[in-house]
């Protein structure tokens, strides 16, 4: 026997889906305006891959389409890139505290993209080193996160050293 | 923090798109790559936060509908939790963890589910402890994950409510003399002993029955009399617990047996001891010798392995011939010679006889007086010796009594009538009465000895059954 009571329930926002989808017109909008016209079919995965819940592959799929646009222009570059992070943005504003999420996301994204666009096209760095050198220093970041996390929750303690078995 | 499948793919799609432009020198791969890994760690970030927020606002509470139970019996064990957020707060789960001790119906560990916009919930479900002893249920697992699915942490909370989980009774029990209730309860007495304490109080003659530890030989040879001292009890006195866990203990119905009688007898000395701290010992005694032995100790651990001890004495039925009477003492536990079973009935004779004519005196076929005689002094040396038998072998247990009543301060002693617990005494209840007038005159003979106090212990029915044929129609009471 088991009983279950006592539950409140408050009414849910609307998802944010409409502003994710945006998004993604404006990425497919960009890619049809700098390159062949068959790319509108990439615009149809894209809002498929979204709305299948798989926003991530969506962004991906709309950067490798990017590269297929010769010489994109600054508007084509702002549409197709502004318009993958507003579908970044939709998932972060969809979680429970996505005020902050939202900020969060629209703050680091543009900051990293930004530091990698500067050290590939106007240091001109290798990609590859300049790809791996964020991303150890996104995973160093991380790790600190989570180390804080553990910290926060009395799971471990402060001195590393003293904790056995880190989950 | 533990990351989620769907976190892996995340970061292959991240790889995929870094390697892909480091190798097709394609630089916006590489820019994409770097801002999904942003992305991951924005969620990230938001969601130590959300979780750090949770921790401060969830309240988790469990309960038990009674803090005492008895074994097999069901309690409500209820868990609750509650967020206390104007808004939305990540999805999170409570899990309980019942304890090794208990027992659930059926179905899984109790659980609640609170998505983001839920704020409390609470299940009940049903316990059923199976363990003697005191147990706290473990605090529940609270597991949370954040919004998109890419991270997960489990914490625990403090621990639950406790619980004391005793043996099953055996309903009321009648302890009394010739009929009459105890008034007193059952392992009550004075705070103050006799003797025992640290300061003198007094010396006086020596008279029959003293025992010889409260001597004062300097008086004595001043006096030119023996004198013994008296002492003002300022610590409090040891207690041993002589438990008789033979074979005919096991008389009676299910349940209800004599051995179940006087554990709960035992029980009540022990839960008084622990109350008041005063040193707790036992001794038990089956057919074959010394089964356990534990001098008096004033520490927490003994008094819960001493109750451990009386729920766990049985009574099993005799399988072999009782030829004992050669237990041997080493160190705290006796150990049954085994050369014992091989001898004769004649050989056990005579080594008794060579026996008593030595310090240590062994008699045949009693266990139990040889098994306190052979105890540790701590043991024979308490303060208040609380035995606790039947009336099977009276010769024995007079003869126990006496040494007890020459090492011990105190005596008390609680026999159980075979009378009361024959199953064929409601057929003839004035033959029963009979041979419980026989046996309250043993009793009696025993209550006499100075510092000796002897009570019958019984099912309060079958004393009273018994009692019905007593032309006076002796008082009585229950506890």
């Amino acid at each position: 026997m088991s009983l279950t009571q006592g539950t409140r329930e408050r009414p849910r926002d609307p998802l944010p889906t409409g502003i994710g989808l945006l998004g993604i017109i404006a990425a497919t909008s960009g890619l049809v305006l700098g390159g062949p016209t068959w790319l509108v079919f990439t615009g149809i995965v894209l809002g498929g891959l979204y709305l299948l819940g798989t926003p991530v592959l969506a962004v991906v799929f709309g950067q490798i389409g990017i590269v297929a646009v010769d010489a994109p222009s600054l508007l084509t570059l702002a549409l197709v890139e502004g318009g993958l992070l507003v579908t970044l943005l939709s998932m972060a504003v969809r979680t429970p505290d996505g005020r902050v999420a939202g900020s969060l996301v629209a703050g680091v994204v543009p900051l990293l993209g930004g530091v990698a666009w500067l050290s590939l096209w106007q240091w001109n760095l290798e990609p590859l080193l300049v790809g791996s050198s964020l991303l150890s220093g996104a995973a160093v970041v991380g790790y600190l996160l989570h180390r804080y996390l553990l910290i926060d929750l009395d799971i471990v303690t402060a001195d590393a050293a003293s904790d056995s078995d880190i989950p | 923090m533990r990351v989620t499948r769907r976190f892996w793919l995340t970061l292959a799609a991240i790889g995929s798109l870094l390697v892909g432009g480091g190798l097709l020198d394609a630089p916006m791969l590489v820019v994409g790559a770097v801002g999904l890994a942003g992305w991951l760690l924005a969620m990230q970030l938001a969601f130590v936060r959300g979780v750090s927020r949770i921790k401060n606002e969830l309240t988790v509470s469990q309960s038990l509908d009674r803090p005492r139970v008895r074994t097999d019996v069901e309690t409500t064990y209820t868990l609750q939790a509650s967020v206390d957020a104007d808004s939305d707060h990540l999805p999170l789960s409570v899990e309980a963890t019942v304890p090794l001790a208990a027992r659930m119906e059926a179905g899984q560990s109790p659980r609640i589910d609170l998505d983001t916009s839920m704020q409390s919930s609470s299940v009940t479900v049903p316990l059923t402890w199976e363990t003697v002893g005191d147990h706290t249920v473990p605090g529940p697992t609270v597991t949370i994950t954040d919004g998109t699915g890419l991270f997960t942490q489990s914490f625990t909370t403090d621990a639950g409510p406790e619980i004391r989980v005793a043996s099953p009774s055996v309903g009321p029990v009648h302890v009394g003399q010739g009929g009459k209730q105890l008034l007193r309860g059952v392992g009550e007495h004075d705070a103050r002993g006799r003797t025992g304490g640290l300061s003198a109080e007094e010396i006086r003659k020596y008279v029959p029955g003293d025992a010889l530890k409260y001597v004062d030989w300097k008086a004595t040879a001043r006096l030119d009399e023996a004198h013994v001292r008296n002492y003002e009890a300022e610590s409090n006195r040891s207690v041993v617990l002589l438990l008789d866990h033979r074979h005919t203990m096991a008389d009676g119905p299910p349940g209800e047996t004599k051995l179940a009688h006087l554990k709960a007898v035992a029980a009540a000395f022990r839960q008084r001891a622990e109350t008041i701290r005063d040193p707790l010992g036992y001794l038990t005694v089956d057919d074959e010798g010394v089964t356990d032995s534990v001098v008096p100790v004033a520490r927490t651990e003994a008094y819960r392995s001493a109750q451990h001890r009386i729920n766990d004495l049985t009574a099993e039925a005799e399988t072999h011939a009782v030829a004992t009477g050669a237990a041997t003492w080493t160190g705290s536990m006796a150990h049954r010679d085994p050369t014992v079973e091989t001898r004769s009935p004649m050989e056990m004779t005579l080594l008794a006889y060579r026996d008593a004519a030595g310090s240590n005196r062994h008699l045949p076929n009693q266990p139990l007086y040889n098994g306190f005689q052979a105890a540790p002094l701590e043991i024979r040396s308490a303060d208040l010796l609380v035995i606790c038998t039947d009336d099977s072998n009276r010769t024995e247990l007079r003869n126990t009594v006496g040494l007890a009543r020459r090492n011990a301060t105190e005596v008390v002693v609680f026999i159980t009538p075979t009378v009361a617990f024959d199953p064929d005494l409601i057929t003839d209840l004035d033959a029963a009465y009979e041979r419980y007038r026989d046996f309250d005159q043993f009793r009696r003979e025993l209550n006499e000895i100075e510092s000796v106090t002897a009570y019958e212990v019984g099912s309060p029915d079958q004393i009273s059954a018994i009692l019905s044929r007593n032309p006076a129609n002796t008082e009585r009471g229950h506890v």
